[in-house]
Formats: C-alpha cells, sequence, structure tokens
C-alpha cells in the first residue's frame, strides 16, 4: 500500500516538473531604447562557414552585437550549415541556453541564416529582428536619370522596379505590403505613382499641375500624404492610396516638403521654410494649425521620418556636410548620429538606414542608434539615396 | 498483492499523456521553416489608359486650414493642359535665366529685369505659352530641393502675374537639384545652379 502511494505521488510530480515551463523560458521584457548609449553586446560565433558565416556576422553586427573570442563572449553562437544552417546561444557564464538548438530547412541558405539571426536577436534582447527586411531605393543611372530598386536590408537580391529611363525618385512603402509609392518624371513631368509589386500593376495617383512628390503611406496603410504644389506653393495633402478624397493640410506661401507620418497616424510632419530656414513642424491629419517641433542645436531641418515606436523623429540637418540627427517626437535637444542623409526606420525603432557620400557617389548606410555603429550595405549598383525601410 | 487502485492508474495515465504531449524537447532540434522568396514584378510596359485625375472632393468636417490668406501664389490650373505638350524652345529664352541666393525662393531685385523681358516677350507672341524649371544646388537634401525649386519657378510665375501675363500661359517644373548647369563642387558652380529657366512652348 505505501509503494503505491508513494510511487504514484512520484509519477505526479514527474508529471508537473516536465510540463512545467524550462528554466530557459523566463520571461524577457522588451524596453524600447530611451536614448542612452549602449554598448555592442559581445558574442562569439562558431561553426559556421562561407557565406553564412558572413551573412550572420553582418546581421549580428547590425543588431547591435560584437563578435569576439568566445572565452570573453557574454553569449557563445555556435552552429553549422551542412545543407541546413542550426545554430543554438547559450550564455557563458550562467550557462542557460538561450536558444535552443534549432535548424532551418526551406529557402535559401541566405533566408535561414537571416531567420537564425532574428531568432539570436529575439533570444538574447527580447526585440524583434530585422534581418528579413526589405528596402527600396533610388539608384542614379545617369545624370538626371534613376530608377527605384528594392533589395534584402543587407543589399542581396536587389532588383530594377522601374526601366523607364527616366527619374523615379523618392519611394515610399505601404505598410506591411509588397506596394510602393514614387515619384516619376516617365511622362516628363513629376506625378506620384502607386505600384503593387505583386503585380506589378502602376497606377498614376496624382498628376496634378505642378509639383507632385514625397509620397508617405499612413501606418495603417490607408493614407497617402504628398508634397503638391497646383495651390501656387508647395502644401502637404493627404488624399486616399488611390488619390481621391484630397485634402489640402498647410497653406503657406513658402514650401513645404517631406511629409511623415506620426506611428498613431494622427499626425502628419513636414519641414516647412514659412519661418524662412526649413524647420521641422506638426499638423493633424484632420487639419488645423500647423505647430513647430523644436530641434535645439539643428538650424536647417529637412527630410523627417517618425520612429514607427512614436518616440524619435529622426532627419538631415543642413550643415557644411549633411548629417543624421535625432530628436524626441515633442521636440527638444537634437543629437547628431552620424554624417549622412535621407534617413528612414527600421521596423525596430533602433535602426537607422541612410546615404552617405562617399567620393563622387552615394552608398546607403545601416546605423544602429544605441550603439552608433555604422555598416554600409553592400550594392553594386552605382549611386545610391532616398532609401526607405519597409514597416 | 493489492490490485492498482483507480488513482494510482490515472496518475499513471496521465504521466503517460504528459510524456508524450511534451515530447522528448531535450533530444529533438526544432525546426523553422523558411517560405520560398517571390521577387517584385516589374512594370515597364506603356501606361495603360491613364485614369481620369480623382475629383477634389471639399474638406470634411474638422479640416479647417489655417486663416492667413494665400497672398501672393496664385493657384495652377487643376490639370496639365495641352500646351505642356508642344515643342519646347529653350534657345529664345536662355540669356533671362535667372539666379537665386542660396536656400531663397524670392526674385532678387537685381534680376526683376529678366523677368519683365520674358512678360514683354509673352505679351507680343499672344500664342505660345512659357514653361518655367526650377533648379537648386546641391546642398540641400534631394525632397527638400524638389519643393524648393518648384517655389523658386512658382515665385517667377507670381512676378510674370502681377505684369499681366494670363496665369494659364505660365506652368512650373522642378528637377531640384538633378540637373546642375555646373557639375562643380563650390560656390562658384553652387551660384550658377540656383536658378529658373525659361523654356518656350510653341502651338503646334
Amino acid at each position: 500500500m505505501k509503494l503505491n502511494s508513494a510511487f504514484s505521488l512520484a509519477c505526479l510530480a514527474l508529471a508537473i516538473h516536465i510540463n512545467s515551463p524550462a528554466a530557459e523560458d523566463e520571461d524577457i521584457t522588451i524596453r524600447d531604447w530611451v536614448g542612452g548609449p549602449e554598448r555592442p553586446i559581445p558574442i562569439s560565433m562558431a561553426g559556421f562557414t562561407g557565406e553564412v558565416q558572413s551573412i550572420l556576422k553582418f546581421d549580428l553586427e547590425v543588431a547591435g552585437f560584437e563578435i569576439v573570442e568566445p572565452e570573453t563572449a557574454q553569449f557563445n553562437i555556435t552552429g553549422s550549415n551542412n545543407g541546413q544552417v542550426e545554430g543554438t546561444v547559450v550564455d557563458r557564464i550562467s550557462k542557460a541556453t538561450k536558444l535552443p538548438r534549432r535548424a532551418y530547412t526551406g529557402g535559401t541558405p541566405r533566408t535561414q541564416t537571416h531567420a537564425l539571426a532574428d531568432d539570436i536577436v529575439k533570444a538574447i534582447t527580447g526585440r524583434a529582428g530585422i534581418a528579413k527586411t526589405k528596402i527600396a531605393f533610388k539608384v542614379e543611372s545617369s545624370q538626371g536619370k534613376s530608377e527605384i530598386y528594392v533589395s534584402d536590408y543587407d543589399g542581396a537580391n536587389a532588383i530594377a522596379v522601374t526601366k523607364d529611363d527616366s527619374m523615379a525618385v523618392a519611394p515610399a512603402w505601404v505598410p506591411a505590403k509588397r506596394w510602393l509609392f514614387y515619384t516619376s518624371y516617365k511622362s516628363s513631368w513629376p506625378d506620384i505613382y502607386s505600384h503593387d509589386l505583386n503585380t506589378g500593376e502602376r497606377k498614376v495617383v496624382a498628376r496634378y499641375s505642378g509639383l507632385n512628390t514625397s509620397p508617405a503611406i499612413s501606418p495603417d496603410g490607408r493614407f497617402l500624404a504628398m508634397i503638391l504644389s497646383k495651390s501656387g506653393s508647395p502644401d502637404v495633402y493627404v488624399a486616399n492610396l488611390d488619390g481621391t478624397g484630397l485634402r489640402q493640410l498647410t497653406k503657406t506661401r513658402e514650401d513645404e516638403s517631406s511629409p511623415c507620418w506620426s506611428a498613431d497616424g494622427k499626425n502628419v510632419c513636414f519641414v516647412s521654410r514659412a519661418g524662412g530656414r526649413p524647420a521641422l513642424y506638426v499638423v493633424s491629419a484632420d487639419g488645423g494649425a500647423m505647430r513647430q517641433i523644436k530641434t535645439i542645436g539643428a538650424g536647417s531641418v529637412t527630410e523627417p521620418e517618425w520612429s514607427p515606436n512614436g518616440k524619435w523623429i529622426v532627419f538631415t540637418v543642413l550643415r557644411r556636410e549633411f548629417e543624421i540627427c535625432l530628436v524626441p517626437a515633442e521636440g527638444g535637444e537634437a543629437r547628431t548620429l552620424a554624417a549622412g542623409e535621407d534617413a528612414s526606420w527600421a521596423p525596430n525603432s533602433r535602426t537607422i538606414i541612410f546615404a552617405r557620400r562617399v567620393g563622387n557617389k552615394r552608398v546607403l548606410s545601416l546605423l544602429d542608434a544605441p550603439t552608433k555603429r555604422v555598416k554600409d550595405v553592400k550594392l553594386n549598383l552605382g549611386s545610391a539615396s532616398q532609401p526607405s525601410w519597409a514597416k | 498483492m493489492n490490485r492498482p487502485s483507480f488513482l494510482n492508474l490515472s496518475i499513471m495515465i496521465g504521466l503517460a499523456l504528459s510524456l508524450s504531449v511534451a515530447g522528448c524537447k531535450k533530444r529533438t532540434t526544432g525546426i523553422t521553416r523558411i517560405p520560398e522568396p517571390q521577387p517584385p514584378v516589374i512594370d515597364n510596359s506603356a501606361s495603360p489608359g491613364i485614369p481620369a485625375i480623382p475629383s477634389n472632393t471639399s474638406p470634411g468636417s474638422g479640416s479647417t486650414l489655417p486663416t492667413d490668406a494665400n497672398i501672393g501664389t496664385t493657384a495652377l490650373p487643376e490639370e496639365r493642359g495641352p500646351a505642356l505638350s508642344w515643342p519646347q524652345d529653350r534657345e529664345t529664352l536662355k540669356a533671362q535665366t535667372l539666379y537665386f541666393d542660396y536656400d531663397k525662393a524670392t526674385v532678387q531685385a537685381s534680376e526683376r529685369s529678366k523677368v519683365e523681358s520674358v512678360a514683354s516677350y509673352l505679351k507680343n507672341e499672344a500664342a505660345v505659352h512659357l514653361l518655367v524649371e526650377g533648379h537648386c544646388d546641391e546642398r540641400g537634401t534631394e525632397e527638400y530641393n524638389r519643393s524648393l525649386g518648384e517655389r523658386r519657378a512658382l515665385a517667377v510665375r507670381e512676378y510674370l502675374i502681377t505684369l499681366g501675363v494670363g496665369p494659364e500661359r505660365v506652368h512650373t517644373k522642378s528637377l531640384g537639384e538633378s540637373q546642375p548647369a555646373d557639375p562643380g563642387h563650390d560656390d562658384a558652380a553652387w551660384k550658377k545652379n540656383r536658378r529658373a529657366e525659361f523654356v518656350l512652348l510653341r502651338p503646334r
């Protein structure tokens, strides 16, 4: 009798243990970057070879990690890529497994590696990774001509989306869709196009007299902000994605430029020269008075983009050189991050893509704002600029 | 020997089920399947029938515009008219190319006589239209310069209108910084790039 009871209790205890979460599945609190400097997290990589190794290294360095020797790393990543990419992550000090060994099948070695990179970032930091994201940008084909390209965020698999032999500029993604808007002079005049990348279908959504440019799509994917000059001065307008329902949001004597949406879709931020120098303003998407966003320390502000988490606005300041600057979304001290122009946020609200001049051309670069680490995007296409990160 | 109790039996069944549901987590590798990538589709065909310009609906409730009057910025016609496809003559008014100060879109006093010459020409040739092209130097970012170039063209247009030229005859186009007159990277080059060019549009 006693033996049976003891045995039953032991079985019960074992059942409970197997079903309870393992020690490595502790809750990770995801914290947005609040602005302080961060050190890169030291990690080691072992077992990967060739292209998989270099892709993984790139992904992790962009994500704010530093590859070091195993003995000095905080986390050890080991894996292999014989036929399929596999990896696991262990905390070197506590010995806890952060990422149980995982294998990736299907796709290509490149996409498998990006999937592993994202899982590593998630396991260590709790943040979603960006290794599988896409970018759009402009490539100059000759003087005064350019085409729109789409590629992986690291520059791989670049493909021309326009082949019009004219000037196509200012690409902007529709959130969560393979759908781009851009400005093109294909008709000889600057018009705004909608281009569905799944079907190839293109439509002109704004071709008024004068200037139609700088499309920006709201985070909920429903509205288009843009610059139109048909009123007699370049102003901010919003419309539905097909161009209907047009509403004028600004009405100043001077030029507005580069509208972008707040993370909650309620406001449109833009640049206006109404005060003399280009400065940052915001207006409700429903219309109303425009109010300035202070950028202390940054005089001439252009090309803003609002971070997806709503906290920051990144912009280009026109100094002797162009510089990428950051300001809290409510305004305040502007801080300089890097030399360059035309910044766009990754979906993680900490990585920024921008263009910087190298000799006679521009290259695209990736900046991790908290660690200030910069890595160039590898493209062999000529001068690349005006990047837009798909979100 | 005692028969196994119902309790013992149910615990053992429960344990067996737990083992099968929890799986052999510590022995099998987790597997992630990657979907196949799909390349984007390029459209390089000729434009299909261009759809009509969307109608301009009146502002909905809540969209009140600021009340400062739009002084001195005459609206353009909604649609681009047929004159924009007429042959272009860039030579006749080449000498009247107008220059601007850095980061400004105002017609300087020193440049006004050029605009006056253009106005006279247009009054003498009633059938021609005019395209004013606005340009910038490279010291602004690209979209900023596209707006600034347009504002320059519009400033010239505005001045022509005050001189009596019909608004429907004057069109604007911004090239931003994309077509510098001088590819150099110094003040002398930049000065030549901040300009408005006059292009005559002659009916066929």
